[in-house]
């Protein structure tokens, strides 16, 4: 890969790596060392890594930071107790079924969202994803199915059904 | 292939995916039908909707582009900057040792820079900082009536009282020196700098003599320093120059 190619894939990854950090569960700063990290790990490692490697070379190193730093805040996933004492959490009568799916998506675990947001969103196969984030790719797609059925089952409980509100 | 409670999602996932082949979806839905609980989240994952966030820009991509140009850096360059900024300091520090250079020599009670009560201040040789001082003695054998270099036991300040001084044991004798009178003492303050002092590399720095003595003294001394400072410049150049050429100092 190039000094060129190096900024190009700036222009177009970093707003991506950033959301997906976010969507992991990291805060504002954590999100943003992450990917400054992942870019940091991409320029030092520039003449191993092709432009089309670039993008699972970023995103195993955003999710690997967002993940390590998780371990350490030793954050309990426990969405139902979450969502039970945040007020702001409780379901909504203005709330659009963007703004409830964003709301399910938040209450699935860390590691759930991860492969979801790698599937659904950055396209990436079930062997891709389980390379990044360092899974067996049976536990992808576990991960992957229970995703949907959560997020689905809390869209429920809020009153979604496939019609909308 | 065999479907179990602890494999049935990766199965029921490559199903939804269209990922069987036709004998191993024909397997899950015959399974699906005993196990309904099952069938029901296959429902719930089929009926989510696809996530569709709305993008949330990068606050400050510059900076990566500057970590670029950081990491860029020609790290050979700031090398070879150190190399030269470490050479000029040291260039530098020897130039300003090197600057060191000695006064000529005053004497005479005129040339005095200054004039103690009771006492005439005869400078030999002043040097520039750094000095690092170590009083000698410089007292008349009444036996031979010449003067020996002696050290003196403490280093002192300028403003010492000389009759603090304890003379040390005598070292060596100054050769070729007019003897003074055995009457007379002769206080030699050695200011050294640089140079490593021995006792046989001193460097005069100033004289102070007792005025209550003969007041013919001061002509005496005049010339009694102007050959003692000859002989010990000559000495404090050559210790001086190899000082230079092994570039240490000696502790004190």
């Amino acid at each position: 890969m190039t000094q060129q190619e190096y900024h190009r894939t700036i222009n177009l990854r970093a707003d991506d790596l950033y959301r997906f950090a976010l969507h992991c569960g990291a805060d504002t700063e954590t999100a943003k060392d992450a990917v400054q990290e992942a870019f940091a790990g991409l320029w030092e490692h520039l003449p191993k890594v092709t432009p089309e490697k670039s993008k699972s070379f970023l995103f195993t190193i955003v999710y690997r930071k967002v993940a390590s730093h998780f371990r350490h805040e030793k954050v309990i996933q426990n969405a139902n107790n979450e969502w039970d004492k945040n007020p702001s959490c409780r379901p909504d009568e203005s709330f659009d079924l963007k703004e409830a799916l964003q709301q399910a998506f938040s209450h699935i675990p860390e590691v759930q969202r991860a492969a979801l947001q790698l599937k659904e969103i950055e396209g990436y196969s079930v062997k891709e994803i389980s390379s990044i984030l360092d899974l067996s790719e049976q536990q992808v797609m576990t991960y992957l199915f229970r995703a949907r059925v959560s997020m689905r089952k809390y869209l429920t409980a809020l009153g979604y059904d496939n019609n909308n509100r | 292939m065999t479907i179990t409670t602890d494999n049935y999602e990766q199965y029921l996932f490559r199903y939804a995916e269209g990922d069987l082949s036709p004998d191993e979806r024909s397997a899950v839905e015959v399974w699906l039908t005993q196990h309904p609980e099952a069938s029901e989240e296959l429902e719930n994952y089929l009926a989510c909707p696809p996530l569709a966030p709305a993008p949330i820009p990068y606050p400050d991509k510059g900076s990566l582009r500057l970590r670029a140009t950081v990491f860029a850096f020609p790290w050979r360059y700031a090398a070879a900057a150190c190399i030269a900024l470490l050479l000029g300091m040291g260039i530098w520090r020897y130039l300003s040792n090197t600057k060191d250079e000695p006064v000529l020599m005053r004497t005479g009670t005129s040339a005095l820079p200054m004039m103690a009560e009771n006492h005439n201040f005869l400078t030999i040789a002043k040097r520039k900082q750094p000095a690092v001082r170590l009083p000698k003695t410089i007292t008349c054998r009444q036996e031979t009536c010449t003067p020996v270099v002696s050290y003196c036991q403490d280093a002192c300040t300028p403003e010492y009282d000389i009759s603090s001084m304890e003379e040390g044991p005598a070292v060596a004798e100054v050769p070729n020196v007019q003897p003074l009178p055995e009457e007379e003492t002769v206080v030699i303050i050695y200011e050294e700098i640089l140079v490593p002092c021995t006792i046989e590399e001193p460097v005069l720095a100033w004289v102070e003599v007792d005025s209550t003595y003969s007041p013919t003294l001061a002509d005496r001394l005049e010339y009694w320093s102007s050959q003692y400072t000859c002989q010990f410049y000559s000495q404090y150049q050559m210790a001086r120059a190899k000082m230079l050429t092994s570039l240490s100092r000696r502790p004190f």
